[in-house]
């Protein structure tokens, strides 16, 4: 099987690489999240920011929550990807092979998630030019990007779950806007959830993006990682991973 | 083990619709055969279950021996697949396209990458290697399928109208393929509206309307009956009528809920 994922994740990222329309919008659109998003709290004085983000600078707030809402998105990719190799037929010529139905949903998995990765070095540069000072702490680094990419996993099962059954192009994108503005807002990811009322902070304390989003901060504000958030994604990401695999025997058909 | 294929009263059924009706028939090893029938007649259906993917409501089918159900993965490891669709990664080279569908089938590197050499130069490929499979004209994509189904050594073939939309020359270059792989040994299923590529290329032909196997013979007896000069698309029309087969919604749409 691991042969079979492999071939399928390279033949997904191959794909992704060489649309040069859809590179660009992957380092365009975070670019335009953190200068147009970030840029809001600009004139805010520094007292007021420091008390409500632990930083002067909104966009060292932001990076992790924009990085860990980009990664919600991948789902999106492996829900479309999907799709387009139904409509088009790639699905039925690869479920007359040999590989197992579950290295075709791995492959679709892995390769959108992979895409997500490549935001982080990116939006990483734009934000030193934005004035943000990173303090390298390697083993916070490495929990933050294994965070995006347990989270990344997770949504992009999660998405492909739901498109095994379907055919339809307008798919990904309602549930997308179903899950992803929901997920997002009610995370940690664009501002503190102690400015949330009660019930939202609850959904926020489990939700999977504010757990991405405080590894990142560990590393941007130089905090100690918190290991069970980390923890808390493994479960996630493990999870939908394995529901998947499993539904997809059954579930995942060529049109 | 004489038969390549044996169909046991397979039926499929999509809520009401019936798309193929408790058809039986057997395939022997090394046998080019047919199957004819109008639109939306359970040709594809039949095929979809023959090929593993889509399950029969009732009924069995064995390839190779192969329980269709119960030993799916063995039945796919020995049959190749061409659809009407071409369907390569249009952003990858025909040699990625082939290396990715090889690996899929566990071929070894280096021995798919001897396999890729010979079948692109048998196929008149090679100067095309490494160009992305996007830029072919449909005939050379033809050509590649036929490379890329070969490169697993398939016991059995389904060919879904493998010469539709080509220029002549390329139909009589993938018909001299087809019989090159048949005498190798291996049995064809071929699916055509073509009735001259049937009756050329056939040992037996099955002709199906409405999910019934109407007649399943040579295309030489099945002619004879209908008359001395009689042709193969007298008999089709024999067969299915001459009232026109504009897919209802119902047939269109059927298959898909259930795959």
């Amino acid at each position: 099987m691991i042969k079979e994922t492999w071939a399928l994740f390279i033949r997904e990222v191959k794909k992704t690489f060489r649309n040069k329309a859809v590179v660009a919008m992957m380092v365009v659109q975070p670019i335009m999240w953190l200068v147009f998003f970030g840029s809001s709290f600009s004139h805010v004085p520094s007292s007021f920011l420091s008390s409500f983000f632990n930083t002067t600078n909104y966009i060292a707030f932001l990076l992790p929550g924009e990085l860990a809402a980009s990664m919600i998105f991948v789902g999106m990719f492996s829900s479309m990807s999907m799709i387009q190799d139904k409509r088009f037929g790639f699905l039925k010529r690869i479920l007359v092979t040999k590989a197992p139905k579950e290295s075709i949903f791995f492959g679709k998995v892995f390769g959108a998630s992979t895409r997500g990765l490549l935001s982080i070095p990116i939006m990483m540069l734009v934000s030193l030019a934005f004035g943000v000072v990173f303090h390298w702490n390697i083993l916070s680094l490495v929990v933050w990007i294994l965070g995006l990419l347990l989270l990344g996993v997770g949504m992009a099962s999660i998405y492909s779950i739901i498109t095994m059954r379907s055919n339809d192009w307008q798919t990904p994108g309602v549930v997308s806007n179903l899950i992803n503005l929901p997920l997002m807002f009610s995370s940690t990811a664009l501002f503190p959830s102690t400015i949330f009322p009660g019930w939202m902070r609850d959904i926020s304390s489990v939700n999977p993006l504010s757990f991405a989003a405080g590894l990142g901060r560990s590393f941007v504000l130089n905090t100690p990682p918190n290991f069970l958030f980390l923890l808390y994604l493994v479960i996630f990401c493990f999870l939908f991973l394995g529901i998947g695999a499993f539904l997809s025997r059954e579930w995942l058909k060529a049109e | 083990m004489e038969y390549s294929i044996i169909a046991d009263k397979l039926t499929k059924k999509f809520g009401d619709f019936t798309a193929d009706n408790a058809i039986s028939l057997k395939v022997k090893k090394g046998e080019i055969f047919g199957i004819l029938g109008p639109n939306g007649a359970g040709k594809t259906t039949l095929i979809s279950m023959l090929t593993t993917l889509i399950k029969p409501t009732s009924g069995h089918a064995y390839v190779l021996g192969h329980d269709v159900i119960k030993d799916a993965l063995e039945v796919r490891k020995s049959i190749g697949v061409i659809t009407e669709k071409v369907t390569m990664y249009p952003p990858l080279t025909a040699e990625e396209n082939l290396m990715f569908f090889g690996r899929l089938y566990g071929i070894s590197r280096k021995e798919l990458e001897e396999k890729i050499n010979e079948g692109l130069e048998e196929f008149q490929l090679s100067k095309f290697r490494k160009r992305p499979v996007g830029t072919f004209s449909l005939g050379m994509k033809r050509r590649l399928d036929l490379v890329r189904v070969l490169l697993n050594e398939p016991k059995v073939f389904f060919l879904d109208e493998p010469t539709v939309g080509l220029d002549p020359i390329t139909v009589s270059f993938i018909k001299k393929k087809i019989r090159d792989i048949n005498k190798r040994g291996s049995t064809i299923i071929l699916t055509t509206h073509i009735m001259q590529d049937a009756d050329e290329l056939s040992h037996r032909v099955a002709l199906i309307d409405h999910g019934n196997l109407m007649a399943c013979d040579t295309p030489k007896n099945l002619k004879k009956k209908l008359g001395k000069n009689a042709t193969l698309e007298n008999v089709f029309i024999h067969y299915a009528g001459e009232e026109l087969r504009d897919e209802t919604e119902k047939m269109s749409i059927a298959p898909r809920r259930g795959m």
